[in-house]
């Protein structure tokens, strides 16, 4: 059937049925922007997609849907496997996917629920300047924050290791590590996802290359979608979480959003290797091989889990380390390092949690890839200040669009998790022959907004005609319940990956 | 214009050997074809390299010995990927030509030659890992072809 175009209302209930290849999706009677997709062949639960009619067309457009009902065939996989609104075609997983499987019923661990880049994720420093105080010196900071930053192609860090033994210290500590060497404060630390350190990393679990490829480059944004922005808060939606996150209207924010770069790469490229050789012991099949999976009690699942932690480790402590080039970059351009750290949270991680599945306590491997935690108030994973507001959620937009703070909320849904962006709806290769790269630049300028980027070509991929629309993304999320708008923050400035 | 139709996708001649770069949402695809296999995995390794740098017609060159790649058509091409992107993380060089051959024992031999990193134009997203996702490396209709999608 033809799919309705973006914008334009979809008929009523019975009718909103739409097919893509096989996959058919129905609304969910009762529920807000919940779609369902029926179980299947081998899929051992439902699909459950959060979109608005709005975004429903670009979400049917490619492969998501496919990936997100083979995502509900893995062992011991609970509820559904669920897609977020900013969902997209990824491998194996689609990207803003959520699964959770149940550890002690045979559920699996699978690193492409996790992705290449383990640990990816986004931090928000905030400043105690307004806008119109930044406003003289913004170019200066940006040239700062130009050389100050590395990324793109070739090797360097802003923090040279000593060696494995140092890197080895960072794996296991993450930001406290960072912390430890002088990239930071303590104060940082009560405001990272886990205090800033993942439990149960084991360096040993790494491979030789993985280790190589980690040497180099801690202290670096890498490329295609991460980046660092100067922004401004421009709304604020709740003042009393807003003021627990210590954020409010015209002020001075960094946006950094980075992962664990060539190391977080090789420790996945290593462990679907060896679960796709391991799988058969355990019986297992999937129907993607990029959904390799071992049991989570296994000793590859273990292995696999110990190694994430320490690529997520090594994530935070990137992120800690180009925080303090930031630090560094305010204090040479304006006269003042003094930046807090609103929240550090990952969107590509597997952690295990307990949550009620029909009216019983699990505890569960819930794989994030493409989504954000997002714990609601009286969590005691959340940091004492924060226990009342609940979990800052940092939704990146697209380059030159608005970016979002979040905070998890009651009922929640898909095990706590919400959106990571806005979601790509246009293939690199089709931004790149649509857009001109200096033509955006010359028009994020016009727009006030200053570019510091590598290639035309780059800057083009990253066009926000290649995105879906933030706003709809996170007012979805709002409607279907699982976290609340909480500011929205728009770029002053982009330090392109 | 859909991603479908863009115009190096489909309106181009078929040549004997080539590759070309895909759509794809998040990510870049690669897809080569060539009569021998050497010859579709020097493409599709070619392919890898467009999608994030320009090369200077002049760059000065070093050889760079390739690690003996997995057995297996598909392995051998994820390996080979991997290689490169090893060698660009760890060594700061990109390799711009690729000489392989097929062993007597049906494996995969060669070298690729290689510039510094400061040398040459960074393009586009740079490539750090190799999906199973979709991964094909067949004889089909005469030719080898290969489809690989890499997280970028």
């Amino acid at each position: 059937m033809a799919l309705p175009r973006a914008g334009r209302r979809l008929r009523s209930d019975t009718a909103i049925r739409a097919e893509t290849g096989k996959v058919a999706l129905h609304r969910v009677s009762g529920a807000v922007d919940r779609w369902r997709i029926d179980p299947v062949g081998a899929m051992r639960v439902p699909g459950i997609v959060f979109a608005s009619e709005a975004l429903l067309p670009q979400v049917m457009e490619d492969e998501a849907l496919r990936q997100v009902a083979n995502v509900a065939t893995l062992p011991g996989i609970v509820e559904a496997s669920y897609a977020m609104p900013d969902v997209h075609w990824g491998y194996g997983f689609a990207i803003g996917g959520v699964a959770a499987t149940d550890v002690e019923r045979g559920g699996v661990v699978s690193p492409g629920g996790v992705g290449f880049d383990i640990s990816c994720g986004v931090r928000l420093l905030a400043s105690r300047l307004v806008r119109e105080e930044l406003a003289p010196a913004l170019e200066t900071l940006m040239d700062r924050l130009d050389a100050g930053v590395p990324r793109g192609l070739g090797l360097g860090g802003l923090w040279h290791l000593g060696g494995r033994e140092e890197l080895a210290k960072v794996l296991r500590g993450g930001a406290t590590a960072a912390v430890a060497a002088g990239l930071g404060t303590e104060a940082d630390l009560s405001r990272c996802e886990d205090g800033g350190a993942v439990g149960g990393a084991d360096p040993a679990q790494l491979s030789d290359r993985a280790m190589a490829r980690g040497l180099g480059q801690l202290g670096s944004l890498g490329s295609g979608n991460h980046f660092l922005e100067v922004q401004v808060v421009d709304d604020v939606y709740d003042p009393a979480c807003a003021g627990a996150f210590g954020l409010f209207r015209t002020q001075v924010c960094v946006m950094i959003h980075c992962g664990s770069r060539g190391l977080g790469h090789q420790i996945c490229s290593d462990h679907v290797r060896v679960m796709r050789q391991a799988m058969e012991h355990y019986r297992i099949s999937v129907p993607d091989p990029q959904l390799s999976c071992t049991p989570v009690r296994s000793a590859e699942g273990r292995g696999y889990l110990a190694a994430m932690a320490a690529a997520a480790n090594y994530g935070r402590a990137n992120r800690q380390a180009l925080s303090a080039a930031v630090r560094r970059a305010f204090e040479e351009s304006v006269g003042s390092s003094d930046l807090v750290l609103v929240y550090d949270v990952s969107h590509n991680l597997a952690k295990l949690e307990e949550h009620d599945v029909g009216g019983v306590r699990r505890l569960l491997c819930v794989h994030r890839k493409g989504a954000t935690r997002a714990l609601p108030p009286g969590y005691a994973d959340l940091p004492e200040d924060l226990r009342a507001a609940g979990q800052p959620v940092l939704v990146p937009g697209s380059m030159g669009t608005a970016s979002y703070v979040l905070v998890g909320c009651e009922p929640g849904g898909a095990f706590s998790s919400a959106c990571h962006g806005a979601g790509r709806t246009m293939s690199r290769h089709a931004a790149a022959h649509r857009v001109r790269g200096a033509e955006l630049r010359n028009e994020l300028e016009e727009a006030g907004i200053a570019v510091r980027a590598p290639s035309a070509r780059g800057l083009a991929e990253e066009a926000p005609v290649a995105y879906k629309d933030v706003d709809e993304v996170v007012a979805t999320c709002e409607r279907a319940g699982l976290a609340r708008r909480v500011a929205r923050l728009r770029p002053l400035g982009v330090v392109k990956g | 214009m859909t991603e479908r139709d863009l115009p190096d996708a489909d309106a181009r001649p078929h040549r004997a050997a080539g590759h070309r770069l895909a759509p794809h949402t998040a990510d870049c695809i690669v897809e080569a074809w060539a009569p021998d296999r050497a010859g579709c995995l020097t493409e599709a390794l070619e392919g890898l390299v467009e999608v994030f740098v320009d090369v200077p017609e002049s760059a000065t060159t070093r050889y760079w010995p390739l690690a003996d790649s997995a057995p297996g058509a598909e392995d051998e091409l994820v390996s080979l990927f991997e290689e490169v992107i090893y060698a660009l993380d760890v060594f700061g060089v990109v390799p711009v030509r690729f000489h392989l051959a097929e062993t007597e024992d049906g494996g995969i031999a060669g070298d690729m030659e290689v510039v510094s990193g400061d040398e040459v134009q960074n393009v586009g997203p740079v490539p750090k890992g190799v999906s199973y996702h979709d991964l094909s490396m067949k004889l089909e209709e005469g030719e080898w072809r290969c489809h690989v999608l890499v997280d970028v």
